[in-house]
C-alpha cells in the first residue's frame, strides 16, 4: 500500500513537471496516480485524500482554464 | 455635467434602472464609482473591459470564488481587480430580513454592495471585491452559518422551486431535497474533481420553474404515478363561470374548448356536465391542473421523473435533459437517488473527455450503452423513438461450434 | 507549517428559518391557488388558511441599497420575511389581506412595478454583460433594461395568449441557458479573437492557450520570430475561452459583435414538450446605450404573436401551428440562408413533406 505521504510526493512532483507546459485536472491526475501505484496499492478515495492534504497546506493550489485545475502556488491571475 | 452621458440614458424610463441604483450606491463606495466608469467606456467602445482571472480563492475551496480583473487599472483603479462571490441560497430563495440585512453589512463592508440576486444556478452572486478580503468573507460567512456556491469542474449549487412551502403543484418536496443534497455532496460542491461541471435543479412538477430540463445536467421534476384528483363541484363552478382560470385577463374557461380539446393525449372527456379523465392515457402535462386549480389536483402518489444532459451550446451544441429513470420515489434519505447518481459520477470520472458535459458523454458513447453502465434497463420512455438507421453494433455473435 | 483548522463544508443556512409562520404553517399542506389580479397570488392550505404573494420586478443586479428597502417592506407588512423567484423577480408573503394594497401602494412609489404572474411577460433573466463578464459580446442589464422599458405593460398586466418568457444571454457560452425561452435575445461574437503577437509570448503559456480551445483551431507558431499561436479560423466558433486563459487573444469586436434574436423556445411540459428557440434574426447592431432595433425588433415580435396567437399557445406552439413561412410573413422578417441549420443533425430541421401552405 502506498502512503498518504508518497501519493502528496507522487502528485506533487508531477504538478511541478508540468508547470508552464501542461494544465493537469483532477480526473486525469487520479487515474494518473493509480495507474502509476497500482490498483491494489492505491484507490480514488486516497488520492483525494493526498490532494486535500496539498491543498489544505497550500502546496498546490485550483486554478480554472475552462474546468478546473490543480497547479503550483503563483501570483495572481492575470492581475498583471 | 455627468461624465456617464451614455450609461445615463438607462436611468430613464418604467422598468427599475440598474443604473440608477449602483449611483446612489456609489456616493458611499468607490467600487461602484469606477464602476460606472467602466460601463461607460465598454458603451463607448462597444466591448467588455473585463478579463478573466481565474487563480483566487479561499484556502481549501477550489470553488465560489471568480477572479475578474479590467483591462484599464490605471484609469479606474477602484474596479482593477473585481471578483464575485458566489454564496449558497437557502433553498427555494426565501430569507428573513435580518438574514439578508446581514449579507448586506457583509457586502458593505467587503464589497462594492453590488448583487445579483440570484445567478443563473441559484447562488448569491455578490459583485466585486478583492483578494485580500476573501479569507475574512469566508470566516465571517461562516461564522453565521453559510457556506459557499461552486464554481468550475465542481457539482454547482442546487437549486430548486419554492415546491411544497407554497405550491400545491409540487409532487415532491424540492426544498428539503435540495437542502439534503448540498449538504451530502458538499465536498464534490467544494473540491472540483469532475471532467467539467455538474448542475442539479429540482422542479417539483412538470411546469418545471426552474427550468431544470434546459439548464440542468441532471433534472428532478416532480410527478405523479396515480390518478389526477378531481373535484365535480368545482368543474362545475368553472363551467358556469363563479371560478375562472385568474392567470388571464379574460379568464372564463369553456370546458370543452380549453380544456378537453387542449389535452395533447386526448384521454379528456365532457359530456352532460360531466369531466371524465383516462388517467392510464394521461401524460402528465399539467394543462388541465394548470387551468383549473381548484378543481383538478396532482395525485398523491408523488415521485420524480429523473433526466439526465441540458446543456448550453459550446462546445457540441445545445441538449434538453432526457430520461434515465421515469419515476422514482422521492423520500428522505432519498438512498435510491444517490446511489443513482454515485453510479453517473463514477462512469463519468473515468470516461468523460476534458471539459465534457455528462450530457455530451451520453452522446458520444451512445445512451443506450451509457444507460447499461450505470446500471438501468433500456426502455421505451427513454426515447421519442427507436433507431430508423441500421447501423446496429451487435455485442453477441454465435459461434461455430 | 498547517495553518489553522477553519470551519468549512457547513452549508447553506436551512431554509425553515427563512419561512413566514404562515408558509411554515401550510408547508405541504396547500389546496389551490387563484391569480387575483396582475401580481398578486392567493394560496389556500387544506385548513383554509390564505395567503397572498405580491410580486414585484426587480433588476437582478441590485445593491444593498435597494435589497435593504426591500427588506424594510418585507418588514412592514411580511413579518421580516421575502423570497426571490427563479425569474428574479421578489415576493412578498403575507397572510393579512389588508396588507396587501398598502404594499403595493408602497412598492410603486419605490419603482418597483407589480406584476409578471399568469398571461403575461415575466422578468427578463440575463447574464452579466459589459458589467461584469469578460467573453460578452454586448451588454445585458442594458438591453433587458431596455426591452422591458417598451414592455412593461405587457408585465403588469395579463393580457396575452400565454405566459411569455424572455432571455438575454450576452455570448454563446449562454450562462443564462436561453435556448429554450419564447425570446430569446442573444448577444453574438462573429469573428476569431485577434493575436497581439508582441504582447502573446510575454502574457500568455503557450501549451495553456492551445490547450484552451476546444475546437483545437489554436496552434503554436512563430510569427515575426516571436513564440506566438495561430488560429485556424474556420473551427473557431466564438466561445472566448483562450481569451480567459491569454488576455492578448480578444475575442470582442466592436465593429462585427451584435446581438440575435431566436423564438419559439419553452420548457415546461404542459399541451407540448419542452422545445429548442430557434434563429429568427440572425444578426442586430450592437446600439448602446439603448439598442432601439433590439427593443423594437422584440416588441413587434411579441406583438404579432399577441394578436395572431389562439388562447394558451405559447409562441412556439403558435409557430408550431402556423408554421415558419408565414410566421416570417406575419413578423416581415427576412428569411436568409443562416437561418438554414448546418451544425449536427441538421438534416433532421429540412422539409422532407409536401405539406406546404399556399
Amino acid at each position: 500500500m502506498a502512503t498518504v505521504e508518497e501519493v502528496k510526493d507522487y502528485i506533487f512532483k508531477k504538478v511541478e513537471s508540468y508547470a508552464g507546459k501542461k494544465q493537469v485536472k483532477v480526473p486525469q491526475m487520479t487515474q494518473d496516480v493509480i495507474e502509476h501505484f497500482g490498483e491494489d496499492n492505491c484507490s480514488k478515495k486516497d488520492v483525494k485524500e493526498a490532494l486535500r492534504e496539498l491543498i489544505d497546506d497550500e502546496k498546490l493550489v485550483y486554478g480554472y482554464f475552462g474546468g478546473t485545475t490543480i497547479e503550483l502556488p503563483h501570483k495572481e491571475g492575470s492581475a498583471n | 455635467m455627468s461624465n456617464t452621458p451614455l450609461i445615463d440614458e438607462l436611468v430613464k424610463g418604467p422598468w427599475p434602472s440598474f443604473i440608477k441604483d449602483i449611483k446612489r450606491t456609489a456616493e458611499k463606495n468607490e467600487m461602484c464609482k469606477d464602476l460606472l466608469n467602466l460601463l461607460e467606456m465598454s458603451y463607448r467602445d462597444k466591448k467588455t473591459h473585463w478579463k478573466h482571472g481565474g487563480i483566487v480563492g479561499v484556502r481549501g475551496y477550489g470553488g465560489g470564488i471568480i477572479g475578474r480583473y479590467s483591462d484599464s487599472p490605471e484609469l479606474y483603479p477602484g474596479v482593477s481587480h473585481f471578483h464575485t462571490v458566489r454564496i449558497n441560497q437557502p433553498a427555494g430563495w426565501f430569507y428573513s430580513t435580518s438574514a439578508l440585512r446581514y449579507i448586506c453589512d457583509l457586502w458593505e463592508k467587503h464589497g462594492s454592495g453590488l448583487t445579483n440576486l440570484h445567478g443563473s444556478t441559484g447562488d448569491m452572486v455578490m459583485l466585486g471585491t478583492t483578494t485580500e478580503h476573501l479569507e475574512d468573507i469566508f470566516t465571517d460567512l461562516s461564522e453565521h452559518g453559510w457556506d459557499l456556491g461552486g464554481s468550475g469542474s465542481d457539482m454547482r449549487t442546487p437549486s430548486c422551486c419554492l415546491g411544497k412551502s407554497r405550491c400545491e403543484f409540487a409532487c415532491i418536496d424540492t426544498m428539503a431535497i435540495c437542502h439534503d443534497l448540498t449538504n451530502e455532496w458538499q465536498d464534490e460542491l467544494h473540491r472540483p474533481a469532475f471532467p467539467y461541471k455538474f448542475k442539479i435543479k429540482i422542479a417539483g412538477c412538470p411546469n418545471d420553474c426552474v427550468a431544470s430540463i434546459a439548464r440542468s445536467d441532471c433534472s428532478i421534476i416532480g410527478t405523479w404515478r396515480d390518478n389526477i384528483r378531481q373535484d365535480d363541484a368545482a368543474v362545475a363552478k368553472y363551467a358556469s363561470g363563479e371560478l375562472v382560470y385568474g392567470a388571464r385577463a379574460d379568464g372564463k374557461v369553456d370546458i370543452k374548448a380549453d380544456v378537453v380539446d387542449k389535452c395533447p393525449t386526448g384521454c379528456m372527456s365532457y359530456e352532460g356536465g360531466k369531466l371524465s379523465i383516462d388517467n392510464k392515457n394521461c401524460n402528465r402535462c399539467m394543462h388541465c391542473i394548470n387551468l383549473m386549480p381548484q378543481a383538478l389536483r396532482v395525485g398523491v402518489d408523488g415521485g420524480a421523473t429523473i433526466l439526465l444532459g441540458a446543456k448550453a451550446p459550446i462546445v457540441q451544441g445545445a441538449l434538453l435533459s432526457s430520461v434515465l429513470v421515469p419515476f422514482i420515489k422521492m423520500d428522505p434519505p432519498y438512498e435510491e437517488f444517490k446511489e443513482l447518481i454515485g453510479r453517473i459520477w463514477e462512469f463519468w470520472d473515468e470516461n468523460g473527455e476534458a471539459r465534457e458535459r455528462i450530457g455530451e458523454m451520453i452522446v458520444r458513447i451512445g445512451k443506450g450503452n451509457f444507460v447499461e453502465e450505470v446500471g438501468c434497463d433500456p426502455i421505451p420512455e427513454m426515447i421519442c423513438e427507436p433507431r430508423s438507421n441500421p447501423y446496429i453494433f451487435y455485442e453477441e455473435y454465435f459461434e461455430e461450434e | 507549517m498547517a495553518a489553522p483548522k477553519r470551519k468549512t463544508d457547513i452549508g447553506p443556512p436551512h431554509y425553515d428559518q427563512m419561512l413566514h409562520p404562515a408558509i411554515k404553517a401550510n408547508y405541504g399542506k396547500w389546496k389551490s391557488h387563484q391569480n387575483l389580479k396582475p401580481g398578486v397570488l392567493m394560496h389556500e392550505g387544506e385548513s383554509g388558511a390564505k395567503v397572498y404573494t405580491v410580486r414585484g420586478a426587480s433588476a437582478r443586479l441590485i445593491s444593498i441599497t435597494t435589497i435593504r428597502e426591500m427588506c424594510d417592506l418585507a418588514d412592514k407588512y411580511c413579518d421580516g420575511f421575502l423570497r426571490y423567484t427563479s425569474r428574479n423577480n421578489v415576493e412578498f408573503m403575507t397572510d393579512k389581506e389588508a396588507n396587501v394594497e398598502p404594499l403595493i401602494a408602497d412598492l410603486k412609489a419605490m419603482g418597483v412595478p407589480v406584476g409578471g404572474t399568469g398571461s403575461s411577460i415575466s422578468n427578463i433573466v440575463h447574464t452579466q454583460g459589459w458589467v461584469h463578464c469578460h467573453s460578452s459580446a454586448t451588454d445585458a442589464s442594458g438591453v433587458v433594461k431596455v426591452v422591458m422599458d417598451e414592455l412593461i405593460d405587457y408585465f403588469t398586466s395579463m393580457s396575452l395568449p400565454a405566459h411569455l418568457r424572455i432571455a438575454v444571454a450576452c455570448c454563446l457560452n449562454m450562462c443564462g441557458a436561453v435556448h429554450c425561452s419564447d425570446i430569446a435575445i442573444l448577444g453574438i461574437h462573429r469573428t476569431p479573437p485577434t493575436i497581439d503577437h508582441d504582447k502573446l509570448g510575454n502574457m500568455c503559456e503557450i501549451p495553456t492557450t492551445v490547450a484552451s480551445c476546444p475546437k483545437a483551431a489554436i496552434r503554436p507558431a512563430m510569427v515575426e520570430g516571436k513564440q506566438s499561436v495561430e488560429v485556424i479560423e474556420d473551427l473557431c466558433m466564438y466561445c472566448g475561452n483562450c481569451y480567459t486563459v491569454c488576455p492578448a487573444m480578444p475575442i470582442a469586436n466592436p465593429l462585427n459583435d451584435g446581438i440575435s434574436i431566436w423564438v419559439g423556445g419553452k420548457v415546461s411540459n404542459s399541451r407540448t414538450k419542452p422545445m429548442f428557440s430557434k434563429l429568427a434574426i440572425p444578426y442586430l447592431p450592437n446600439t448602446p446605450p439603448r439598442w432601439p432595433e433590439v427593443s423594437d425588433a422584440v416588441k413587434n415580435i411579441v406583438e404579432v404573436y399577441a394578436r395572431d396567437a389562439k388562447k394558451y399557445e405559447r409562441v412556439g406552439e403558435w409557430i408550431n401551428r402556423i408554421g415558419w413561412p408565414q410566421f416570417f410573413e406575419k413578423t416581415n422578417l427576412e428569411f436568409t440562408k443562416y437561418h438554414i441549420d448546418d451544425f449536427t443533425l441538421a438534416s433532421s430541421t429540412y422539409n422532407s413533406s409536401t405539406h406546404i401552405k399556399f
